[in-house]
């Protein structure tokens, strides 16, 4: 086991509003880790700085070792909570993009999910439904053999049975050194699939623990933990 | 990466620039119809007239799309896929955030040079069918020696030298005008609400500081640089004036590229620093 992500002493700002205060995480490989929080307490925040799609206010973010830049984005494939690719374009021609982009892209691995769901590779994305084009960006996302997956709530906006077949996907597509962070307020859906949780409220991190542990020494379920931690 | 970003870019952007493309040179070839040797029209003049305004009006329109819609979609290209959803997946490939602006640069100012000449082409298309026998008489009288003879009179520049840097500057004027709205959409994705309204007023306010700043220094330059005592002579005149046409020349250039590297760093600075893609 290896560190894959550092931060220390993070803060992000907008403005007078603080999004993330004062974090301090670490990230082993080898885990698939659920970053849950209440709507707006800073988990896709904390996902955009890990991307470089944010920069923060202060504080490090060190990805194996080295700042957000060229190499931490070779190693993490990243899913938004929403859809980011060129509506215009054919699903062959974004698995042609990500081919020539990505190192540790399986384009056969891709479109061995795409004929599984029977997607096909010349449809355009705007002729898709928005389940269609999520599952499209959640195969281009997890076809590559990265070291970090950090997926934002990749079970939202679809059907359960849609989500099972997700987190089917999910588990059954990255390897064993690697690392998963899933962000999400669908406890129940996913917290069966969990190694680690980190409970994020107010931009602050309010509890990391494994799942196990929750289990055995509070007898709770994740999700009853969570009701109880973020009571209204 | 740059020559794979190049590529990405070209595909994803020549589709509309060819209907553009498309579109003048159908109206070129309308225009050449019309506009043929009209001796040899058998059309009654009325209807001739009409189809002649109509050809202009809509011939202008083109002309203007050609410019201004490049123009407006390389800038609306470049939002969409570096500070829009778009930006998701640009700031996440593993390519350096100077790559990512050069790649779009680029192929900006490929598209309008592009642009440029296929509006030379085809004005001169439409010359040459009105008058063909004037327009090839006309090329053919003029020599490169003319040419020459030209330049240096009025520039005191060889025309192979005056010739790049009219290049030089229309590229410099490029730059300048594409990384100014390229650095007003920068700095307006910083804004929390209202990005495009702030990059447009921020836009705005950078091509009026421009102007001010060009100005100013121009109203600064000493009269002497340009002035010729009441008693000079001929030679001494068309000296003054050489002086005063080149220094226009370089001045315009330095001024284009002065304010173009600015902008070139706002944004680099901001793709380095601070994407804000909240």
């Amino acid at each position: 086991m290896s560190t894959l992500v550092e931060c220390t002493g993070l803060n992000k700002n907008y403005g007078k509003v603080t999004a993330l205060h004062d974090v301090n995480l670490t990230i082993e490989s080898g885990h698939i880790i659920g970053l849950l929080g209440p709507n707006g307490s800073g988990k896709t925040t904390l996902i955009k700085i890990l991307n470089g799609l944010l920069t923060p206010t202060s504080g490090t973010v060190l990805v194996k070792g080295k700042p957000i830049g060229v190499d931490s984005k070779k190693v993490i494939s990243y899913l938004p909570d929403h859809t980011y690719l060129n509506m215009n374009q054919r699903v062959s021609e974004v698995i042609s993009f990500f081919t020539t982009f990505y190192e540790d892209f399986d384009e056969r691995r891709a479109y061995d999910m795409l004929s599984k769901l029977s997607i096909n590779p010349k449809d355009r994305l705007k002729a898709m439904s928005k389940g269609t084009k999520e599952k499209v960006q959640l195969i281009l996302v997890m076809s590559r053999r990265a070291d970090l997956y950090i997926l934002d709530e990749p079970i939202a906006g679809v059907d359960p049975a849609a989500r099972d077949y997700i987190l089917n996907v999910i588990l059954t597509n990255y390897d064993a050194s690697a690392s998963i962070i899933i962000s999400t307020h669908l406890i129940a859906d996913i917290e069966n699939v969990l190694d680690e949780v980190l409970f994020i409220q107010n931009g602050q991190i309010r509890l990391t623990s494994s799942v196990d542990a929750i289990r055995e020494e509070q007898g709770k379920s994740v999700d009853a933990l969570f009701r109880e931690v973020f009571r209204c | 990466m740059l020559g794979k970003l190049l590529r990405n870019e070209f595909r994803s952007t020549y589709k509309p620039m060819l209907i553009i493309y498309l579109m003048t040179i159908l109206s070129t070839a309308l225009g050449c119809f019309l506009f043929r040797d009209s001796s040899r029209s058998s059309l009654p003049d009325e209807v001739e007239n009409v189809l002649t305004i109509t050809f202009v009006l809509s011939y202008t329109f083109v002309v203007i799309a050609l410019v201004i819609l490049v123009f407006i979609m390389t800038c609306e290209r470049f939002y969409k896929s570096m500070y829009s959803e778009q930006g998701y997946l640009t700031h996440t490939l593993p390519v350096s955030p100077l790559s990512n602006l050069n790649a779009r640069l680029i192929t900006s100012i490929v598209w309008l040079l592009i642009s440029g000449v296929i509006l030379v082409l085809s004005i001169s298309s439409i010359n040459l069918a009105n008058d063909p026998d004037g327009f090839i008489n006309g090329l053919r009288a003029i020599s490169y020696r003319d040419l020459e003879q030209g330049a240096l009179y009025s520039t005191g520049y060889h025309f192979p030298v005056l010739l790049l840097i009219i290049l030089l500057l229309i590229l410099a004027a490029c730059c300048n005008s594409l990384l100014l709205v390229y650095a007003a959409l920068s700095l307006g994705q910083l804004a929390s609400l209202h990005k495009i309204r702030a990059a447009i007023g921020i836009g705005i306010g950078l091509a009026f500081v421009e102007q001010i700043i060009a100005t100013v220094i121009i109203t600064h330059i000493p009269d002497r640089w340009f002035s010729v005592s009441p008693a000079a002579g001929f030679e001494e005149i068309r000296n003054a004036i050489i002086h005063s046409t080149q220094t226009g020349l370089w001045f315009s250039i330095g001024m284009f590229s002065a304010f173009a590297i600015l902008y070139y760093a706002v944004c680099a600075l901001i793709v380095k620093k601070h994407v804000n893609l909240e």
